[in-house]
């Protein structure tokens, strides 16, 4: 039986590897083909995000809301619902994060206090349009695929209509909303780098879900509705409840993701699209394999990622898009279930077969 | 007579390193009934998805006409000859008799779908079978006994010549199935080989002409009828004389915890499954509910335990009714429920040995710590300790529980039933396919929890051996109805219970008596 | 005014097509049982691929086939990841979406340096529209329903050609007996892979249509994003429609005309946001209401046993 399980264990890992390598073997076969100074370019993507404090403060900028939409999708992953309602609950966040800091701008609040009143606020945000898709799924069996997705683009719109006309600022070219207040900003830790102290957020956010999950009855009680609902049913667990609070505490998170990079890095809102922040959190959720204790390592592989590639996108002119078909890359064989399945099946086969000789 | 098919030395492992089947023999000759029986997880389904190609497997070869014949799917199974009949009925509701026949060899020209000549394919061979099926009926409106009917017209269509029927008389009234059976010899004549799987030795007796035993996963052999009779059968199937015996005092039964009375339960199909059925359990005794699967003992349990919601009748635990409450409140009320089918209801595969035991418990004060934790430390130590009680073969505590054996998977679920510490304990189908060592260890353990914690037992099994031997009373059931009662289990024989549950016989109210 | 209603309905048909096309192209993998979230991707890779190609061989036909061998290739990497290696398949098609976003724009700079669209870069082809014989003569009804893309026409003809598939061919038998009991399927040798791997590749087949005509028809080049999220909103015109072809066009033609409407209230004041909302919040509101009927009438069911 040891063996067993020594050799699942071993090869989730190898596979994980194999993985991410393939993907990036693929990407820099892509940019070696593409561009007219390969090695270079190359160098960009990959070592790019260390050789400046400025590009190290880069990618620590995405890897904070990472952290949070990570545990976020967590959340939701572990729970088995594919609802991706952080996508829409980051974006509507960050805008009703902006709007309150610009409605309340200049009326004196400290800053520690503003600050975490916005935080509340993206929280909050994020609970509300959340417990929507969680609601219609648990109470009236209602896809929350479906709910989830329709809501994302409806967020977008309800989002870009109030920037128009409630936080409109005529003194610029662009469409975006008035300046956020200095004083409900989260400082940089390093001065003029994206690395602000957003980061406490972030590791705290995690903390609580690896205790949540592991510390708390609700933690066992979302692993076992999320591995086998009939099983959770027959021990009794209330999976309604359960369920509802995994996903609208998820999109809480993806909430608290929005308003903690709109505070962090933006000086104004300004959002026009999908951000698709929720579905790198499903990413970096997918990565660390529904165990919160690995979002740091996820979020971190996939901030790098993103910011060589930005990186080669401003130095390069590679764009940045194609990081975008790594990342797919990436998901599809992670969660691949028999990707390289076989390999392991034959491993297994050959453990039981001598195990089975020697009680022969 | 000639050989048709021949699968030699067949061994199959699943992934999970799982062992169903070992170097299994099967013969099977032209026109002959073969009869493949052995207990519950004995390998004979896998056996048959093999030959149906629906699993692969690692040893051996399938031949057919004395031919290396390489199986690789159903259609090809279909395409050399092989029909098969599930036990679940492969059929799609929404469509229509000739619609579900043809399937797969649809008739019409190119890429169309000819409805008219579909149903005249199938009623010409339903009429001349004689097996009344209308082509045009929807499967949707039809009743049990018609659906399988068409699931033979299905294999009769595709022109087979080796016909598997799964346990085809479990869904199925005496009537429908004396009908089948006339219709099973009917074929046989016309040179169809018919492979019949059965937990039903009467029936094999009556109907097959040889019989291949399985045990554990390897053939015990085979024979013709003339040299069998079901006590020769049954032993090649358990493969001991002597059985398990439990040594218990007897029961003092103290007062009522359980109250069951008139309950009814219509299932999806609208089929009564549950038909009025009226019994209590006391402190401090066992008791058994005999009968052939899906007689509507397993809808009692799980309307018991909370699973199906009540909608007629009433059941009291310790005097109050369980009505409308969730299967947490239940299980508050002190019940605790080894369900049937554990890969579905008893634990989470993919989990750890951990929280597959802590699943109904984990909300317990006991485990609190600073109002909103838990303490990690207690949960550890007595899981540890459940662990240890039970012996379960295990790593550690960690381990997923999809990793262990049948056994030890059933000794995860009990551990955590009995140590609930509830006033009733609700067994449905507890031993279903594991070892003899486990087999006996639940059954001791449930007769002590009644003697020595005065807990009330309702041991739900179609295993005859084991109501016997661990109840104190005993009820029959068939068709949703309670049909025997009997006061002392220990006086019963397996031959009078085996009369009771294939309604044989039946005791009027008066027999019955008093059932608490 | 009369006028005005012509044109406004005129271009309710104009901007339905391409949900008219993915709506059906969903209504396909639906019947086998699966929901198709990839539409997007689909059209996408169509829409950029067909620009290319025709834009290269000055053929509008090898532009085409181009089209739909890319949409098709989609649906195939989608299949094989879901069905073969297992994956999840919402989580893949959502993967694919985001790939393919990203990976147009990728293709399109490789090909012309921009990032924007190819509109000037690539001389690419287009399907040019059709006056209707007969009913172009109707007064109101031939300005509404006369001149046309021939994609347009297509696409209802596509309406029909899907119903009838479904319906009345083998093939179609076979695909709503998957959709409806995979293991009886798989038990009379049809494999419920194969099926999921054609009805994805016939739906890929179809998006591909709704693409080009986004880059071949409605523009004439493409723009990056150009499908923004009209495969989202026929997989919902689908969606609350369940599967039915004739009734998810009826559904894809509501949204077409919200999105019609919002066009024209973008010349005036008032925010066109709220009207592009229409469609999403409709879906969830009918997908709503349909589950209360769900529940009266199994409430109503169980009553009257």
């Amino acid at each position: 039986m040891k063996e067993t399980r020594k050799i699942e264990f071993g090869f989730e890992i190898f596979r994980i590897i194999v993985a991410l390598a393939i993907a990036y073997g693929i990407t820099l076969l892509c940019i070696m083909i593409i561009s007219d100074d390969p090695f270079q370019a190359v160098y960009m993507f990959a070592v790019g995000p260390f050789t400046s404090i400025r590009r190290l403060g880069q990618l620590f900028g995405k890897f904070i809301p990472y952290l949070l939409t990570g545990a976020g999708m967590c959340f939701v992953y572990a729970s088995n619902r594919f609802n991706l309602i952080g996508e829409g609950v980051y974006l509507m966040s960050g805008c009703l994060v902006a709007y309150v800091a610009v409605q309340l701008g200049g009326a004196g609040i400290p800053h520690i206090l503003f600050v975490l009143l916005l935080l509340v606020v993206g929280a909050l945000t994020g609970a509300l349009f959340g417990s929507v898709p969680a609601l219609l799924r648990e109470k009236m069996n209602i896809n929350e695929t479906v709910v989830s997705i329709m809501m994302n683009w409806a967020m977008l719109y309800l989002a870009t209509y109030l920037v128009k006309t409630k936080m409109y600022d005529n003194s610029i070219t662009y469409m975006a909303s008035k300046p956020i207040p200095q004083e409900a900003r989260l400082t940089a830790l390093i001065p003029r780098t994206q690395l602000h102290t957003g980061i406490f957020v972030g590791i705290i956010a995690v903390a609580v879900t690896a205790l949540i999950f592991y510390r708390t009855a609700l933690g066992y009680d979302i692993r076992i509705c999320g591995a086998n609902p009939k099983f959770a049913k027959a021990s009794g667990i209330n999976m309604t409840a359960t369920l509802i609070l995994a996903q609208v505490m998820g999109a809480a998170l993806a909430g608290l993701g929005g308003a903690v990079d709109i505070l962090g890095i933006y000086d104004r809102y300004m959002w026009t699209a999908l951000t698709n922040m929720g579905f790198d959190g499903l990413i970096v959720a997918v990565l660390s394999k529904k165990n919160p204790v690995f979002i740091p390592l996820g979020a971190f592989l996939l901030a790098y990622m993103r910011t060589g590639a930005s990186i080669l996108n401003y130095t390069t002119e590679i764009p940045i898009e194609f990081v975008d078909i790594m990342q797919a890359v990436i998901i599809l064989l992670i969660a691949a279930e028999h990707f390289l399945g076989g390999f392991k099946e034959k491993l297994i086969f050959r453990a039981s077969k001598e195990k089975n000789k020697e009680v022969a | 007579m000639a050989e048709v098919l021949r699968m030699q030395d067949i061994t199959k492992i699943y992934p999970n390193g799982f062992m169903a089947n070992k170097d299994v023999n099967l013969v099977i000759r032209e026109g002959e009934i073969h009869a493949l029986v052995g207990e519950n997880g004995a390998g004979k389904t896998t056996l048959m998805k093999i030959l149906f190609g629906m699993e692969d497997f690692q040893g051996g070869q399938v031949l057919l006409d004395g031919k290396d014949a390489c199986i690789s799917s159903p259609l090809d199974a279909i395409a050399k000859g092989i029909g098969m009949v599930h036990q679940h009925f492969m059929q799609v509701p929404s469509l229509s008799v000739a619609e579900n026949v043809t399937l797969g060899i649809e008739p019409g020209q190119g890429l169309l779908f000819d409805k008219k000549k579909a149903a005249q394919i199938t009623q010409e061979i339903s009429d001349r079978y004689q097996l009344k099926v209308n082509a045009n009926e929807r499967i949707a409106d039809m009743g049990v006994g018609l659906r399988q009917k068409v699931e033979i017209l299905k294999a009769l269509v595709r022109k087979c010549r080796i016909l598997i029927l799964d346990e085809p008389t479990a869904v199925l009234t005496p009537q429908e199935t004396q009908e089948l059976f006339v219709q099973l010899k009917a074929l046989k004549k016309d040179g169809i080989a018919i492979i019949f799987i059965s937990h039903k030795l009467e029936e094999v007796m009556a109907l097959c002409d040889r019989v291949t035993v399985l045990r554990a996963g390897r053939t015990v052999g085979t024979d013709v009828i003339e040299n069998l009779n079901p006590t020769k059968i049954s032993r090649m199937m358990v493969g001991r004389d002597v059985v398990l015996e439990i040594e218990k005092e007897p029961a003092a039964p103290t007062e009522l915890v359980l109250q069951v009375e008139d309950i009814h339960y219509k299932n999806a199909e609208n089929i009564m499954t549950v038909n009025g059925v009226t019994f209590g359990i006391r402190r401090g005794e066992v008791v058994g509910i005999a009968g052939v699967e899906g007689n509507g003992q397993n809808e009692v349990a799980e309307l018991i335990s909370g699973m199906l919601p009540l909608t007629q009748g009433e059941i009291r635990i310790c005097g109050k009714s369980i009505r409308g409450k969730s299967v947490r409140r239940i299980r508050d009320m002190g019940m605790a429920y080894i369900s049937e089918d554990r890969m579905v209801y008893g634990c989470a595969a993919n989990l750890p040995i951990r929280e597959n035991m802590m699943a109904d418990r984990i909300h317990s004060q006991k485990y609190r710590k600073f109002g909103l934790f838990i303490d990690t430390k207690k949960i550890n130590q007595d899981i540890d300790g459940l662990i240890e009680t039970f012996e379960v073969a295990c790593d550690d505590r960690a381990q997923p529980v999809r990793m262990l054996s049948g056994g030890n998977i059933q000794k995860v679920i009990v551990a955590r039933e009995f140590s609930s510490g509830a006033h009733l304990i609700l067994a449905n189908q507890p031993t279903r396919g594991i070892d003899v060592g486990t087999t006996e260890m639940i059954r001791k353990t449930l007769v002590r929890k009644a003697r020595e914690e005065g807990v009330a037992v309702l041991l739900v099994s179609s295993d005859l051996n084991e109501v016997l031997e661990v109840s104190d009373r005993l009820l029959v059931m068939k068709d949703g109805k309670i049909v025997a009662h009997f006061e002392d289990a220990s006086l019963v024989s397996e031959e009078l219970l085996g009369e009771y549950m294939l309604g044989v016989r039946q005791m009027t109210s008066e027999e019955m008596g008093e059932m608490v | 005014m009369l006028d005005t209603i012509v044109k406004f309905l005129f271009s309710v048909i104009r901007v339905s097509t391409p949900l008219v096309f993915g709506a059906v192209a969903a209504c396909v993998t639906r019947k086998a049982g699966l929901l198709n979230l990839a539409i997007e991707s689909m059209m996408l890779a169509s829409a950029l691929t067909g620009v290319l190609v025709s834009g290269a061989t000055q053929s509008l036909l090898l532009g085409m086939l181009a089209g739909f061998a890319a949409a098709i290739a989609i649906t195939m990497i989608i299949s094989y990841s879901a069905f073969v290696l297992k994956c999840d398949l919402y989580l893949v098609s959502i993967a694919m979406n985001t790939a393919l976003v990203g990976g147009t724009v990728f293709v399109m700079y490789l090909f012309t340096q921009q990032k924007a669209n190819t509109a000037g870069a690539i001389p690419s082809l287009f399907v040019g529209s059709m006056e209707l014989p007969l009913i172009k003569n109707i007064p109101l009804l031939g300005g509404i329903l006369s001149g046309h893309n021939v994609l347009t026409y297509v696409a209802f003809l596509m309406v029909f050609l899907v119903w009838f598939l479904l319906y009345k061919t083998k093939i179609g038998l076979r695909i709503r007996s998957v959709g409806e009991n995979p293991q009886a399927a798989e038990s009379v040798g049809i494999s419920p892979r194969r099926i999921y791997f054609l009805s994805f590749g016939m739906s890929g087949f179809i998006a591909a249509l709704g693409g080009m005509y986004m880059s071949m028809g409605y523009l004439t080049w493409f723009a990056r994003d150009m499908i923004a999220g009209r495969g989202m909103i026929s997989m919902s015109a689908m969606n609350i429609a369940v599967g039915e072809p004739v009734s998810a066009t009826l559904a894809a033609m509501m949204f077409g005309t919200a999105d019609a409407l919002s066009n024209y209230m973008q010349l005036g004041k008032f925010p066109s946001e709220l009207i592009s909302m229409f469609p999403y919040v409709c879906t969830v509101a009918i997908l709503v209401l349909m589950a209360v009927i769900r529940t009266v009438k199994a409430t109503a069911e169980r009553n009257k046993i």
